[in-house]
């Protein structure tokens, strides 16, 4: 087993990742930008090493400073979080050369199943259905000839990229060429690559995706599916295990064919396998995200396994600790996304100082985050601040204690998307489990634009007595709250109303 | 002491007219009695009428208080009553404006202006458009009023908390 682990990421993650090797005794290097000296993960980690300045390229991306970091401290394996480098090939394969462990697949299986396109064509040869779509990347001429043959509307997405990035949805030949020339500029500019392919558009289709972990020997299983249907601009932002709409029959067979393209690209460690599943419960497959994913917590709480210690074993050469017939799904778990964004602006990223924070907690409630009282949001990267994971018996009782632990949640200093979480978590759709990959965008094209207002009256009421007591005039600027009354006085004169 | 308070575009009236054990506290037209009790920093203990509530008080600038209820956030602008008389503002229960500030959220740029000086804007509208991030962001006004400043050009750099707009 490894002495000393790198953790090549920052945030909530790297926060994650620390606490895994602790429980299993080994070593933890952080590495951190500029921009976070002060940050969670440097504290948690035994050691620390400053690696570049704030921008992300210029540090959590640099292959060569992370690489001499990890020799400089004698860490054996590097662990690269999710997004950064957690996919990229190069870096995989510099490890390799470098006699460090990348705790993920080997550079080979995320080049092969990097690529949109040869992803889709190996799982046609493995017998797994895909979107009915493209299998090579084309040319403008060659898209619109499959367009008019598949049927319009279609799906234009980038061969070498995902997150959302260079997808356009075509509902009419004359909206093609411009959703071409767009979907290649923004491919280009997000990963460097123009090439697209083209996917019939699936409607009201749902976001389901299996967990899978392979090891060094050949061994795959899976691990219970996520429903990730809950999306904005292509985003997850609430995701469950398991799936409301998915039975046991559905998940044996997404299961047995996600360890079936698990096995034909020769695939180790965590991975994911991403679904789209109609109403009438066919599915395609879409993509392997060969990485852990942020969502991975829901899958952890209703099967009882740290992936993360798994994806440490695996790395060090240990055969999986479980067999399929082991995995049982008990329960139900639903995540929320805790972005530093501002929901009734159009989510405009809020970061900031965190002045405010007071965390839920008590039974089923389980909180990841890299964040604290008084510690800077940045700006360069990702906005997501923490993750709120409720489990209860059942799905009934998951959202019963998310729906009480996102009003115990209070975050102030940014903007968070607590407040959306609060209308989605009270919608009915969602509590019935009815929904799909669109229905968070068209709710909010209705329009997200007030704060609820339910408890106005209070509120001001409140305001008016916190002014009150306060005392100094209104007109001083930006003006910090005078001392609070010491409870002490508070007390004393309690007494003596009392007394009377 | 009595303040008006504009909360999504309606005014209210509110007057605290006892600060003992209870306070007494008019609003509009219901009268409450208020043990408000702070615990720290921005945190209050309010229980009205047995009912327990978890308050934070956060001052946003230019008289506007955060008032978070059961983790909810609730934006108000709170004037004392006095000053807003003499500033000529509209009666309570008519909807109000106040002076807003469309502030730049981070450093970036400026790519539009969709508003000019003396224009009439409502609430919702778009003000200026500010790319950072590599996103655009469309800042919108939060209330109704009249542009009186534009203190940028489209092209200009900005930086995180600068005002880009007053509106009044």
């Amino acid at each position: 087993m490894f002495k000393k682990i790198l953790i090549a990421n920052r945030g909530e993650i790297a926060v994650r990742v620390i606490r895994a090797c602790r429980e299993m005794g080994i070593g933890t290097v952080a590495v951190y930008s500029d921009a976070d000296r002060a940050a969670l993960h440097v504290r948690m980690a035994d050691e620390a090493y400053l690696i570049g300045p704030a921008p992300s390229a210029q540090s959590y991306l640099k292959v060569d400073r992370i690489i001499d970091t990890a020799k400089t401290a004698g860490a054996e394996a590097i662990h690269p979080g999710y997004g950064f480098l957690s996919e990229n090939p190069e870096f995989a394969l510099r490890c390799e050369q470098e006699g460090l462990v990348f705790i993920g697949p080997t550079s080979q299986a995320i080049r092969a199943m990097g690529g949109k396109t040869a992803a889709r064509s190996l799982a046609t040869h493995a017998g797994v259905p895909v979107v009915p779509g493209t299998t090579r990347d084309l040319t403008d001429e060659e898209v619109l000839q499959v367009a008019t043959e598949m049927g319009f509307p279609v799906l234009i997405k980038a061969s070498a990229g995902g997150g959302g990035k260079g997808m356009r949805v075509v509902s009419a030949e004359a909206e093609l060429a411009g959703a071409i020339r767009a979907a290649r500029s923004e491919a280009s500019s997000a990963f460097g690559n123009p090439a697209i392919y083209v996917e019939r558009y699936l409607q009201r289709a749902r976001h389901i995706e299996m967990q899978i972990l392979a090891d060094k020997a050949g061994n795959v299983v899976y691990l219970g599916e996520r429903e990730c249907s809950l999306q904005r601009r292509h985003q997850k932002v609430v995701e469950e295990s398991p799936s409301p709409f998915v039975d046991a029959d559905l998940r044996c067979r997404i299961g047995e064919a996600a360890v079936k393209l698990a096995k034909a690209a020769s695939y180790t460690n965590a991975g994911t396998l991403e679904f789209l599943v109609d109403s009438a419960k066919n599915f395609y497959f879409l993509e392997l995200n060969a990485r852990l994913q942020v969502e991975h917590p829901v899958t952890e709480m209703v099967t009882g396994l740290d992936l993360v210690k798994e994806q440490i074993r695996i790395a060090a050469g240990e055969a999986l600790s479980v067999r399929q017939e082991e995995i049982r799904l008990r329960g139900h778990a639903i995540e929320c996304r805790i972005y530093a964004e501002d929901p009734f602006n159009n989510f405009m990223p809020s970061p900031g100082r965190i002045q405010v924070l007071r965390n839920p907690s008590g039974p089923g409630i389980r909180i990841d985050s890299g964040i604290y009282e008084g510690c800077e949001v940045p700006l360069y990267y990702d906005p997501i601040v923490a993750k709120l994971i409720a489990w209860g018996q059942d799905r009934g009782e998951a959202i019963g204690r998310m729906r009480r632990a996102l009003r115990e949640y209070v975050i102030i200093g940014v903007k968070t998307s607590i407040p959306f979480h609060h209308r989605i978590l009270d919608h009915p759709q969602f509590q019935k489990g009815e929904f799909h990959t669109q229905f968070l965008e068209s709710w909010l094209a209705d329009g997200f634009k007030e704060e609820s207002g339910r408890l106005a009256e209070i509120a001001l009421v409140a305001g008016a007595l916190y002014l009150h007591t306060k005392k100094p005039s209104l007109a001083a600027p930006g003006g910090q709250a005078a001392p609070a009354e010491s409870l002490w006085k508070l007390a004393s004169r309690h007494e003596a109303v009392r007394r009377k | 002491m009595t303040y008006s308070a504009d909360f999504q575009g309606r005014t209210h009236r509110v007057a605290v007219t006892e600060t003992g054990l209870p306070a007494t506290v008019q609003l509009d037209e219901t009268t409450y009695e208020v043990d408000f009790a702070p615990i720290g920093g921005s945190l209050f203990s309010v229980i009205i009428q047995g009912r327990s509530y978890e308050i934070d008080v956060v001052e946003d600038g230019e008289g506007v208080l955060v008032v978070w209820v059961e983790g909810e956030p609730h934006h108000i602008q709170f004037e004392e009553e006095g000053r807003r008389r003499r500033r000529g503002a509209r009666a309570p229960g008519q909807v109000a404006g106040g002076r807003q500030t469309i502030v730049a959220p981070m450093p970036g740029k400026v790519v539009k202006v969709l508003v000019s000086p003396e224009e009439q804007v409502s609430a919702g509208q778009g003000i200026i458009v500010v790319e950072a991030m590599k996103m655009e962001n469309e800042l919108k006004a939060s209330g109704p009023g009249v542009v009186k400043e534009i203190r940028v050009q489209e092209g200009a750099g900005v930086g995180g908390g600068d005002v880009l707009v007053v509106i009044e």
